[in-house]
């Protein structure tokens, strides 16, 4: 459950700021999608103007061409009717010609002045009109028309000027649109004789021009100069209402108009309909001035623009839907990255804890022993990885120096553990312990006893006895130590033994040499023979051996020996752990101010004498009385204790006492040739508890060991020796 | 070593003269024989000439202390030098026995 949420809460956190950047994506798609619609719009306006352009010159040319044509027919008609006024019978002929010359012309008519041939009655309107193919011929007179009421007539009476008419329904239904053309006629004399008046058909002028529109709904109109509809997309009668509508707007003169060179502009809002549109018009330049409109309707002039927001938005939808699919990508990707990266980081600072125990371990305050002449230690451990699995480890207790060097098979976290494990038990068995088999014994149970993942460690473990110079021992599959004296390098004797961690039952032994002074003890792990160069060379014992020669100092020592591994190994990576711990033990000789013996048997009642003995001693190095009275105490309870215990119940045996002082320390050694029995390996007695719970025994020890500086035991040829120092200064 | 013991009937005084050293120590113990008899009396150890005490002499007064408290006897011990006093501070007695 916690894990969902936390799985919720990092998808927020992730798709958080991702969120803004979609919708940032968006707005970007949108704003690029508004500007497109808008240059899109702006284009198909242009596209409307051009369209609108070519639909009004289509008409002006056709409008021009059939009223020229009408024109032409008149003109050259004229001198064929003029030459023929003086015969009234003739004027039919002359209507006829002028019918047969121009098809277009659907009926013609002179409209003789009244009385112009005289006696022969006023009116004169010789008359002919097309049906089918055959020309009919009267004189309208005849019917009673009084043609001198016609406007054209008199218009062309008065003026003497050629002119369009108005249009007019004529025929069954009023099915057909003409238009008449006047001209008067003149005689001889110049006096207006009659005025020819021609009909034009103009009822295909609508079908013509709205043929093949450009919208769907959009529509040519003609009309006169005042306005009157002469052709327009009749065959829609739905269409009638708008047409009427259109005819007003472009008649009434408060509408919004704009110029366009030639054109006029007029925007509209159909009422009631919603639909937008515009209106296009010009006017004819000549006779009759009649103008044509064409008639859009802005929803067909964007409807591709329409179109294409629409294609617009779906690829802006998908577009989303992809950018949702790769932000699910990436935030799943980017938790498992994350996830990985903690892991990782975990791992990384759990390492560098690791390392930081680890180092915490090593002893690393160097020089190791400042107020020690007799002894120094240096040592170093370079991992090759963040955690090594090699340890060295040194102390001295009860003037004995305890030290150690191990390498746990395998590198990493495992060995580390295991290293850790190691030095840890190396501390504990060491600080009961002094026999070094003893110890390695312990570690060796110890390690086998939980070592499912088999790994064993070569282990050195080695005490020297400062005092003495004692020397004692063991190994455990380690490489051998390196022995420098007198400007000669040597390896150590030193049984190789199975490492510790194999078999639970393998059983050490100790070996022991005494290590003279100004002996340089030199020990190191594998990583420092097996280090390779750049060419997979070993750097190998003779290698070691060779760069240790000419080196007392044991820090020189180590960095001499730690130069040379560098300088071999170049460039090449550090494959091991870099191991070295080197030891020079240098008592000095000093001159002695005192050397006493005492030998006592094991009775009690001596100690009397011993008393004495001591007493004379602190006379002698000039004691205060404090001093002098620990000095008696401390003997005194270690050899009771000697006397008690070294030899077994009623057998007798001797207590050797030897002091020796220079001008800084007093040793006394207390010696026996009983049974091994070390009074220092026995655990210190609890000092804080009731008198009913406190023990009668472990007093002496107790004693001894408050009164003077240290006390060491060791067995040596056969004895148990104690020593006790205290300082004089 | 010297050892005097001064019985009354409130009282026992113990007093310690020389060096208590191991060697002298079976025969303290049985100079103080009295003490352990001490029948809810109050036990006074006179350390005022004591000169030396080893973990032996320090053995035989914590076993009076042991049974004088189970005998609801006080012990108490006088005039411990300086040099003494480290010895029963070093070995805990000073928490055990009474000073004055």
């Amino acid at each position: 459950m916690s894990q969902q949420q936390g799985f919720l809460r990092r998808f927020r956190d992730k798709t958080g700021s991702s969120l803004g950047w979609i919708i940032a994506a968006v707005l970007v798609l949108e704003g690029l999608a508004v500007v497109e619609r808008l240059y899109t719009r702006k284009m198909m306006g242009e596209e409307l103007d051009r369209r609108a352009q070519i639909m009004l010159r289509r008409g002006e040319l056709v409008l021009d061409f059939s009223l020229d044509m009408a024109e032409l027919t008149m003109a050259e008609h004229k001198w064929d009717m003029e030459s023929h006024l003086s015969s009234r019978d003739s004027a039919f002929s002359v209507v006829r010609r002028l019918l047969e010359n121009n098809r277009q012309v659907v009926g013609a008519c002179l409209s003789f002045v009244p009385g112009y041939y005289e006696g022969k009655g006023e009116l004169f309107e010789p008359y002919g009109h097309r049906v089918g193919n055959e020309i009919h011929l009267q004189d309208l007179a005849e019917t009673d028309h009084d043609y001198t009421d016609n406007p054209e007539y008199q218009s062309a009476v008065r003026t003497g000027a050629k002119s369009w008419g108005e249009p007019y329904q004529y025929g069954e239904d009023n099915q057909a649109d003409l238009v008449t053309y006047s001209c008067p006629i003149r005689d001889k004399d110049g006096r207006i004789a009659a005025v020819c008046g021609l009909d034009l058909d103009v009822s295909w002028l609508g079908d013509t021009l709205n043929h093949h529109p450009f919208y769907a709904s959009s529509y040519v109109l003609v009309l006169t100069r005042n306005g009157k509809p002469v052709a327009g997309p009749t065959h829609r009668p739905r269409m009638q209402k708008d047409e009427e509508r259109i005819v007003a707007l472009i008649n009434d003169s408060t509408a919004v108009r704009q110029r366009k060179g030639p054109y006029t502009v007029l925007p509209f809002k159909e009422r009631g309909h919603d639909r937008d549109g515009i209106v296009y018009l010009l006017s004819l330049s000549g006779d009759p001035y009649w103008q044509i409109a064409t008639v859009n309707y802005t929803d067909e002039v964007y409807a591709p623009a329409r179109k294409m927001r629409r294609y617009n938005l779906l690829v802006a939808l998908v577009s989303l839907l992809m950018l949702l699919l790769i932000l699910y990508r990436y935030v799943r990707n980017a938790r498992r990255l994350s996830d990985a990266e903690v892991r990782e980081a975990r791992i990384g600072s759990e390492l560098h804890v690791a390392r930081n125990i680890q180092n915490e371990m090593l002893p690393k305050a160097f020089p190791a022993f400042p107020d020690r002449t007799d002894v120094d230690v240096y040592g170093t451990l370079e991992p090759a990885r963040e955690v090594g699995g090699d340890l060295f480890d040194f102390f001295i207790r009860d003037e004995k120096l305890y030290f150690c060097i191990g390498d746990v098979s395998g590198k990493g976290v495992p060995s580390a553990m295991v290293m850790t494990v190691t030095h840890s038990l190396f501390r504990t068995f060491a600080t009961r312990m002094s026999d070094p088999a003893h110890i390695l014994n312990a570690l060796n149970e110890a390690l086998c006893r939980d070592n499912e993942a088999t790994m064993f460690v070569t282990f050195f473990v080695g005490v020297l006895d400062l005092p003495t110079g004692r020397f004692r021992y063991c190994n455990a599959g380690h490489d051998h130590p390196v022995l420098i004296r007198d400007n000669k390098v040597t390896l150590l004797d030193a049984k190789a033994n199975l490492p510790i961690g194999v078999f639970p039952d393998t059983r050490f032994e100790a070996q022991e040499c005494p290590l003279p002074a100004g002996t340089t003890l030199f020990l190191y792990t594998d990583g420092l023979t097996e280090a390779k160069n750049e060419q997979r060379e070993l750097f190998s014992r003779q290698r070691v051996l060779s760069s240790c020669a000419g080196e007392k100092d044991c820090r020189a020592l180590v960095e001499k020996v730690s130069r040379a591994v560098r300088d071999f190994m170049g460039q090449a990576p550090q494959a091991d752990d870099l191991t070295m711990l080197s030891i020079r033990y240098a008592p000095d000789s000093k001159e002695v101010l005192l050397s006493e013996s005492l030998t006592l048997s094991n009775d009690v009642a001596e100690v009397g004498a011993l008393g004495d003995f001591v007493k004379s001693l602190a006379a002698r190095l000039s004691l205060a009385p404090k001093p002098a009275h620990d000095l008696r105490l401390a003997v005194e309870e270690i050899v009771v204790n000697v006397m008690n215990y070294a030899y077994p119940e009623g057998a007798e045996g001797k207590v050797q006492v030897d002091a020796r002082a220079d001008r800084e320390v007093l040793r006394i050694l207390v010696s026996d040739e009983g049974v091994p029995f070390d009074p220092t390996a026995a655990a210190r007695a609890d000092t804080s508890l009731s008198v009913e719970d406190r023990p009668i025994g472990g007093l002496g020890i107790l004693l001894a060991r408050g009164m003077v500086d240290s006390i060491n035991y060791e067995r040596t040829e056969g004895r148990n020796v104690l020593t006790l120092k205290k300082k004089l200064i | 070593m010297k050892t005097t013991i001064q019985e009354s009937e409130k009282q026992l005084v113990a007093v310690l003269e020389g060096e208590l050293d191991t060697a002298a120590a079976p025969e303290f113990e049985a100079a103080m024989q009295p003490l352990y008899d001490c029948q809810g009396r109050e036990i006074i150890i006179d350390c005022t000439g004591l000169e030396y005490i080893a973990s032996s002499g320090l053995r035989i007064l914590l076993n009076i202390l042991k049974k004088a408290r189970a005998a609801g006897s006080r012990v108490v011990l006088r005039g411990v030098n300086e040099i003494i006093r480290d010895v029963f501070e070093l070995t805990g007695f000073i928490n055990l026995f009474e000073f004055e």
